[in-house]
């Protein structure tokens, strides 16, 4: 893949050094050690990137203790938390700013706002993750489907068609409005809104699915798997499935933002929990009230939820950057990694 | 199939044909969802302290003891006589009310858009061209924030903190009538064509803060578009070939590489216009903007079936159409594409 004919003629390398060069990027991917370690490069290379990624791990990990240290100490007959605070009770005088006691400050029934913070995110967290699951499958299944058997005249091209019709019915739908209006007629509840938001959630993945299948679909060495008479769920699983996951991860990543804000949005119009309950997009309803005169639990609990969407996206970006084989950029930063001949071939002008 | 006019116009009606189908699954959808669980909507609208009589009038009047498909057929075939039902809380009809609130909302994301493309274009080029270094960084950083700031957050530090520091208008409401003749009912447009400068002023500055939040938001899909595709475009051949011609940067950039650039973000931009429209619905219930998006939310609030519909109507007309328009402006920009 990489002989010495590749290297630029104006870089000066004794051969010793190209020898070397060509070894280290043939060899690039031989160890697992080495998969790190070229992780490690491009990360390094992609400073936004290695900080999205970064924070997504805290926020996983620290939505994971807050809920798992009850679960399991319960078990134990020990009941411990990591929430500092109780959510319901008031730990303080109302209105307090941030301190080392109270580092959020206390709000309008002098409750500690960090340890709310803390107690919504794995709540907040696992909708934004299990919405996206759930739509990445269902609408993934659906444009597999859509784009793999899309011959006119046949019963899979019918299929499609159909497929296609309902999702096209269902992406003109304003998703807020639609899942406002579910929220509010079913009841105002956790499930209700997960419902909501998954209603109008997995048409994306199926327009994005099916995209990417018929991209796939022409290549040539799709071509010479039905050539060869593999069968066609053999083509789908081997080599279609493979194929597009780079994509779909990059989406999802940068979904999870967006099904945190829509759920955070429902539940700041007043649809969703009670008030009282310890959910970002509640608590910033209850509190803008005193947004003018104490703006401290309304800013805190913001930045909650802009930091774990920004987190998300920071990573999906780089993400995108780092798979996408057309960004130059990432091809350069990715050989860089590769040891010398990167080194050269990273001068290069952008 | 090629580019000549009559192939646009069988594109248009083929998409005009779909329109309606998309249009005809919506409405049985909003129709069945906001039908189906409200055991009663008749307990809501005459109010707590009305009388058994009152309520059963109510129910017989809006045939609410019918099967919900026979409700459904009648209300499909009053619509199609351009009768869309009248609004229980209002007492008007629900197209009068629609055409009152929409040219407003048509303002907002209008106003947005142009916020979009006048300071999110320009971002994505100046990323794509310093790719890799602290603006291309920078860029990034303004732009995730921006779609990291919920809307709502955004809209109310705005409205709360930021407008009594700039001592801007905090709210779209306006204190009184316009002192001139509505043509289209977008109060910038209005007070222009009224060639009057102060209300145009003040008009403005109502439309400021709303249009800021909504656009914001929204900034990334422009920047990161233009980012993307400029980065695609910028090593190939006739831009090398420009910039050796000695002109200058900025006319390489922006005449030679973002012309081609443009393609992509144009149609995004067009395909975010329908989805803008819905996400005035917290934005118009934030800044009190008198748009569709408030009315929206008050007709689900009070359970207000007919006015759920319509807006949803409304909304997914507004989605098809703008992928229309991006559709044919893709065409016109790239000189590839045919209509089919």
């Amino acid at each position: 893949m990489a002989d010495s004919g590749e290297l630029p003629p104006s870089a000066a390398l004794t051969t010793a050094e190209m020898a070397a060069a060509v070894d280290a990027a043939v060899h690039h991917r031989a160890s697992r050690r080495d998969q790190f370690a070229t992780l490690y490069a491009v990360l390094r290379a992609n400073p936004l990137t290695l900080i999205g990624f970064i924070l997504v791990a805290i926020i996983c990990v620290t939505g994971l203790l807050v809920w798992l240290v009850p679960l399991v100490t319960g078990l134990v007959g020990h009941p411990m938390t990591i929430v500092p605070y109780s959510i319901i009770i008031p730990s303080g005088a109302k209105y307090l700013g941030p301190s080392l006691a109270h580092p959020f400050g206390t709000d309008e029934a002098g409750r500690d706002v960090f340890s709310r913070v803390l107690a919504a995110t794995p709540i907040d967290l696992s909708i934004g993750l299990s919405i996206t699951l759930f739509s990445l499958s269902v609408g993934g299944v659906l444009g597999l489907i859509a784009g793999f058997w899309d011959t006119p005249g046949t019963v899979g091209g019918l299929v499609s068609v159909v497929i296609l019709r309902v999702t096209d019915i269902f992406l003109a739908f304003p998703s807020l409005v639609l899942a406002l209006a579910i929220a509010e007629v079913l009841g105002r509840g956790f499930t209700v809104v997960l419902f909501a938001i998954a209603a109008t959630w997995w048409p994306f993945y199926v327009r994005l699915v099916r995209g990417e299948v018929l991209a796939v679909k022409g290549t040539p060495y799709i071509v010479a798997a039905k050539a060869a008479g593999l069968s066609d769920p053999k083509i789908l699983t081997r080599h279609i499935i493979r194929n597009i996951t780079e994509p779909l991860i990059v989406y999802y990543t940068l979904d999870v933002g967006s099904v945190l804000i829509t759920f955070s949005t429902i539940t700041f119009l007043g649809i969703g929990f009670t008030p009282g309950t310890a959910e970002w997009g509640s608590m910033i309803a209850s509190y803008q009230a005193d947004l003018a005169f104490d703006a401290w639990p309304t800013l805190f609990t913001a930045l909650a939820v802009f930091v774990t969407v920004l987190a998300f996206s920071l990573l999906g970006d780089g993400l995108r950057d780092i798979l996408d084989p057309r960004s130059r950029r990432a091809l350069a930063v990715t050989a860089a990694s590769a040891g010398e001949v990167g080194r050269v071939s990273s001068g290069a002008p952008t | 199939m090629g580019r000549s006019l009559s192939d646009l116009v069988v594109f248009i009606a083929k998409r005009m044909v779909q329109l309606v189908l998309v249009l005809f699954g919506a409405i049985v959808v909003t129709f069945v969802v906001s039908h189906l669980s409200v055991s009663n909507p008749c307990i809501a609208w005459v109010g707590p302290h009305a009388g058994k009589l009152a309520y059963e009038h109510c129910v017989q009047f809006f045939g609410l003891n019918h099967p919900i498909y026979v409700q459904l057929y009648q209300y499909l075939a009053t619509l199609l006589t351009g009768n869309w039902g009248i609004d229980q809380v209002n007492q008007q009809p629900v197209l009068t009310l629609i055409a009152t609130y929409f040219p407003a909302t048509l303002e907002l994301v209008i106003a947005a858009l142009l916020l979009m493309i006048v300071v999110g274009i320009p971002l994505g080029v100046i990323a794509a061209n310093s790719s890799g270094r602290w603006a291309d960084h920078l860029v990034r950083v303004f732009y995730l924030s921006g779609w990291a700031v919920p809307t709502y957050v955004g809209g109310l530090i705005l409205a709360i903190l930021v407008a009594p520091a700039l001592h801007i208008a905090p709210t779209g409401a306006f204190t009184g009538t316009p002192p001139f003749h509505q043509y289209t009912h977008m109060s910038v447009v209005d007070a222009l064509i009224a060639g009057n400068i102060p209300w145009t002023l003040n008009a403005l500055e109502h439309l400021a803060l709303p249009a800021i939040a909504l656009a914001f938001f929204n900034l990334g899909i422009a920047t990161r578009m233009t980012r993307a595709s400029m980065l695609e475009v910028l090593p190939l051949e006739y831009v090398r070939t420009a910039r050796m011609k000695g002109l200058s940067e900025v006319w390489v950039l922006y005449k030679h590489a973002l012309r081609n650039a443009l393609i992509t973000t144009v149609t995004v931009l067009g395909l975010t216009a329908g989805y803008l429209l819905s996400g005035t619905v917290v934005i118009e219930e934030i800044f009190q903007w008198p748009g569709i998006g408030y009315y929206a939310y008050q007709s689900i609030e009070s359970y207000d079936f007919t006015g759920v519909v319509g807006t949803v109507i409304v909304f997914s007309i507004g989605v098809v159409i703008a992928n229309l328009v991006a559709d044919i402006l893709y065409g016109i920009l790239d000189p590839r594409v045919e209509w089919r």
